[in-house]
């Protein structure tokens, strides 16, 4: 795969590209001539180095069906066959852009299948808090610039995006000059904030992060306590006192859980009655790689968010009966179509036939029936995808000729020969 | 391809034609001359009895962009019960989607729409949703006025010159049709916590007043020789006693272009028991006595709805009304917004005045040049009511009628049933097309003269007003027969408008330097261009 210097005249500056590997979406960074050796300037993360490698290394050229090499146009007639044949196919994964999602969008509907991403857990959490109280939010750039006060509830956010505490909340400088932010870290005993974040630890057990909003949420009131309020409670409580712009921030593990809502619930509880008096505002993190796109997509596709079925032409969003675990756990789904072309995720092992769209380095525990390799956004060719909080969509530029197709070209097609009468 | 249809009561005020029986040719995509020498048509549509005008346009809609997206998610039981109409097109059963939103304009006969509030941080999906709109036009206006950047520059003693320069650049960098500024300064004065924000208030930090920032927005437009003129959300929306803040805002405009958003949202007095009455008659009163504002309504009509606005401390402040009680605000780089479910009830006294003064407004204005008809969609009603504002407008008595079904104090303390103007249909034509294409400086639509798009509405004409206007006959897209019978026959993709004013290309190295001071992202990325929008985006752009 031959690689191309992409360097601008504009005072030696890189040409822009977007780092696609985690949903930070870093565009600073800049992909060498030479994409084998030293892809990156030195601030790039594993992430991108990782990810850089992955879609620039050994990679499968070909359909395989049947871990047999097989030409385009056979792979995607069996595809059509597949899908003809389903009654409900679950199109999955969605670790993918714009093109991914709207792919994906346009073969639910014209398969009558249902639509998830494979890491939607935590979205779908924090979605049943906005379809019942509703949310306070603060996008990453705002909070950059003025958030005084960050509570980490966990530190899985560090490790979702790596260069969240460089880029983001020691960053410097901040609108008004404004002082850098005191940070609190909302964690098991022990946690410890990422290297060069200065952090003040509450030490909460995760089982009693509910009543730690709770207390606060009752200290704040001014009510009377039925009791002493656990030390935790009361240095949040001070915190927040003492702060202008609060912002809390939940990661992928703290949202992704069963029944997260209800913490999420308490927590927007916290954020809104906060404002009565003074603000603060929460800063999701969770959405991994993929999920913003897919959901903004979904939505104004759809009217609804992911775990959307589009039989008959009629949506239909259920955000338990059509997760993708329990459509393919109890056996309701009967087909996966795996479109992943961002990162090399191998589809779960199901007991079902999977056709898997995606990253050409994919490795399978399990061979799926179709492996069908596609351009990767952002290295192979351009794309478009959401910042982590939704905000900005940003443009993936092509870096590397890889030979591979396009998703919008692969399933254009396909959904050609799905529409026709005979395939 | 040479169309015609013959037999209909043609009315385009552009050409001053009012109801004339004529015929009107389409060559291809385009109106064209009857063709000399005999060329027969293609396609010969006889439409007898019926009406003909050009596509409509909506000036003031909220169809697209993260605010809109993230309503559709917060209000799921807005969607339900809703039956695929058209099994052959996509998405069809999916209602309030990009794809509906298309239809169901399309059906009413509607073939270009401008979502007014284009955050530019959010362009770019602003813009790959405009692109899934079928059949219709779209543009958008760029949000400026509560952007460190500019509120930078004016703090600072900028020349116009380079307020005029960021806020080009801001036009290339979001592809946008025009600038819109929502509550001047407001949205920023939130961040510091202020929750009331006049014209004559200042954004703290920057000493800057909303009236300052106003006036700099639209000497800027005016300068650039952008065709719309500034697109104004004033201060104080929805709160009564506000009308002195829309005459405030008309004084200030000088004599010069402005354009005022749902006004009905500003007609508010503060008189009487309830504290809370009309104020149409002096706002109309201002807007007659000023030719160079031009107002679009926002009218209410009543039902369940969501509100939509970048008017972060207004849906705050309207956030103890909502209805669901469930409402959703967010903050971001240079702006923010709310969303605040709401229902209109005919029998709540404030609700069914606010329908009053909307329609007060709309009868009382005396140019219909200069009112356009909006409900603001969906924030006073959604666009598919508009059928029942046509009729409202269009038929007193049916007026007199709904009017007897409202709150009792409403109706007595409204003028509305004293006022006996019914819009014709060449008025209609001039408030939704004529005017709308010249306002918004698209002279190739909003009439039927040669050379102008194809875009072409037939209605029969029936005694029901609403019934007429909600399903149009034949409605032509570019030349293309679009709907027939009010059903949608194909989705072809619009485009979308945008302008491009030159500007000093020396404003990129102080906004270089602020890109990398406070963002996160690179300017480069931040903005448009050519490919982004016709590659990945889908969008298939018309600068003008």
């Amino acid at each position: 795969m031959p690689a191309t210097a992409h360097t601008s005249p504009d005072r030696g500056r890189p040409e822009p590209w977007v780092c696609p590997f985690c949903p930070l979406l870093c565009d600073d960074l800049s992909p060498g001539p030479d994409s084998a050796a030293m892809p990156f300037d030195a601030q790039a993360c594993a992430r991108a180095t990782q990810g850089w490698a992955a879609a620039t290394g050994p990679a499968s050229a070909t359909p395989r069906l049947h871990g047999r090499d097989i030409d385009r146009s056979d792979a995607l007639a069996h595809t059509a066959e597949r899908l003809r044949a389903a009654a409900l196919p679950l199109i999955g994964g969605l670790y993918g852009d714009l093109a991914d999602s709207r792919a994906a969008l346009r073969l639910a509907q014209a398969s009558g299948g249902v639509l998830d991403h494979a890491a939607s857990d935590g979205l779908l959490n924090l979605v049943s808090v906005l379809q019942t109280d509703g949310l306070m939010t603060v996008s990453l750039g705002e909070a950059r610039n003025r958030a005084d006060l960050w509570i980490f509830l966990g530190t899985d956010a560090f490790a979702a995006l790596p260069r969240l505490a460089d880029l983001v909340l020691t960053a410097t400088p901040r609108q008004h000059d404004a002082a850098a932010p005191r940070v609190l870290l909302v964690a098991p005993p022990g946690a410890t904030p990422p290297p060069g974040v200065t952090a003040e630890a509450v030490g909460v057990a995760d089982a009693e992060l509910p009543d730690l909003l709770g207390w606060t949420r009752l200290l704040a009131s001014g009510r009377p306590c039925p009791g002493t309020a656990p030390a935790a409670a009361t240095q949040l409580h001070r915190a927040l006192e003492a702060a202008r712009f609060p912002v809390f921030v939940t990661g992928p593990q703290r949202a992704a859980p069963a029944h997260a809502d209800l913490l999420l619930q308490a927590l927007a509880a916290l954020i809104r009655e906060r404002n009565d008096r003074g603000r603060a505002a929460l800063l999701p993190l969770g959405a991994g790689p993929g999920v913003m796109t897919a959901h903004q997509a979904c939505a104004w596709h759809s009217g609804f968010s992911l775990r959307t079925a589009l039989v008959q032409g009629i949506p239909e969003h259920d955000a338990h009966r059509y997760a993708s675990a329990t459509l393919v756990g109890a056996g309701e789904a009967d087909l996966l179509v795996w479109i992943n072309p961002l990162q090399p995720t191998p589809p779960p092992a199901v007991d079902l036939p999977v056709l898997a769209f995606g990253h050409p380095a994919t490795e399978f525990a399990h061979p799926p029936e179709l492996f069908f390799p596609l351009a990767v956004p952002g290295v192979h060719r351009a794309g478009q995808l959401h910042r982590v909080d939704g905000m900005a969509l940003l443009p993936l530029r092509a870096r590397v000729d890889s030979g591979l197709p396009s998703t919008t070209e692969v399933f254009t097609e396909l959904l050609s020969r799905l529409e026709s009468p005979a395939c | 391809m040479l169309t015609r249809l013959s037999g209909a009561r043609v009315y385009d005020p552009a050409h001053g034609v009012d109801g004339e029986i004529r015929d009107v040719w389409i060559r291809d995509g385009r109106i064209c001359e009857a063709p000399a020498g005999g060329e027969t048509a293609d396609r010969h549509y006889r439409l007898d009895g019926m009406v003909l005008m050009a596509g409509a346009i909506d000036i003031h809609t909220h169809v697209a962009g993260g605010n809109v997206n993230n309503a559709r998610v917060l209000m799921p039981e807005q969607h339900y019960a809703q039956q695929a109409r058209y099994a052959a097109l996509p998405f069809s059963g999916a209602k309030w989607s990009a794809f509906d939103t298309g239809y169901r304009y399309a059906e009413m006969g509607f073939t270009t729409v401008v979502e007014p509030a284009v955050l530019p941080i959010n362009a770019g999906q602003v813009h790959a949703e405009l692109a899934d709109i079928p059949i219709l036009d779209t543009a958008g206006l760029a949000i400026l006025g509560n952007d460190d950047f500019l509120l930078g520059l004016l703090r600072d003693g900028a020349e116009q010159q380079t307020v005029n320069d960021y806020v080009a650049w801001t036009l290339h960098a979001t592809r946008c049709l025009g600038i819109k500024v929502i509550n001047a300064g407001g949205a920023a004065a939130f961040k510091f916590n202020q929750r009331q924000f006049g014209l004559d208030d200042e954004v703290p930090m920057y000493g800057v007043s909303s009236r300052r920032i106003l006036q700099a927005l639209q000497r800027a437009v005016i300068e650039l020789g952008i065709a719309h003129p500034l697109h104004v959300h004033c201060n104080n929306l929805g709160v009564a006693g506000n009308v002195s803040t829309a005459l405030a805002t008309i004084a200030a405009a000088e004599g010069l272009p402005m354009h005022l958003a749902h006004v009905q949202f500003y007609g508010y007095g503060d008189e009487g028991e309830r504290g809370f009455s009309s104020g149409a008659a002096a706002l109309a009163d201002a807007i007659n006595r000023n030719p160079n504002v031009t107002v679009d309504v926002g009218q209410v009509l009543f039902g369940q709805t969501v509100t939509i606005s970048g008017d972060v401390l207004r849906q705050f402040d309207a956030r103890g009304i909502a209805n669901p009680k469930k409402w959703a605000l967010w903050e971001a780089e240079d702006g923010g917004g709310g969303i605040v479910p709401f229902r209109y009830r005919e029998r709540n006294f404030v609700n069914a005045l606010q329908w009053a003064i909307g329609l007060e407004i709309f009868l009382l204005v005396d140019d219909p040049w200069r009112v356009f008809f909006t409900t603001d969609h969906p924030n006073g009603a959604p666009f598919t009511a508009y059928p029942e504002l046509f009729r409202l407008l269009m038929d007193r008595d049916y007026r007199a009628e709904r009017l007897t079904r409202i709150h009792p104090a409403a109706a007595d303390l409204s003028v509305l049933r004293h006022l006996t103007r019914e819009y014709g249909l060449y008025e209609i034509a001039v408030m939704t097309r004529a005017a709308p294409a010249r306002l918004l400086g698209l002279p190739d639509r909003g009439h039927l003269g040669p050379g102008a798009i194809a875009d072409v509405a037939v209605y029969a004409d029936l005694d029901d007003r609403a019934a007429m206007f909600r399903r149009a006959r034949l409605v032509f897209k570019n030349g293309q027969p679009v709907v027939e019978d009010g059903q949608v026959l194909v989705a072809p993709a619009g485009r979308t408008h945008a302008v491009a004013p030159a500007y000093d290309p020396a404003i990129a190295r102080p906004l270089q330097d602020w890109f990398d001071r406070y963002h996160l992202l690179r300017p480069e990325n931040f903005a448009l261009n050519d490919d982004r929008m016709a590659g990945e985006l889908g969008v298939d752009l018309v600068l003008h």
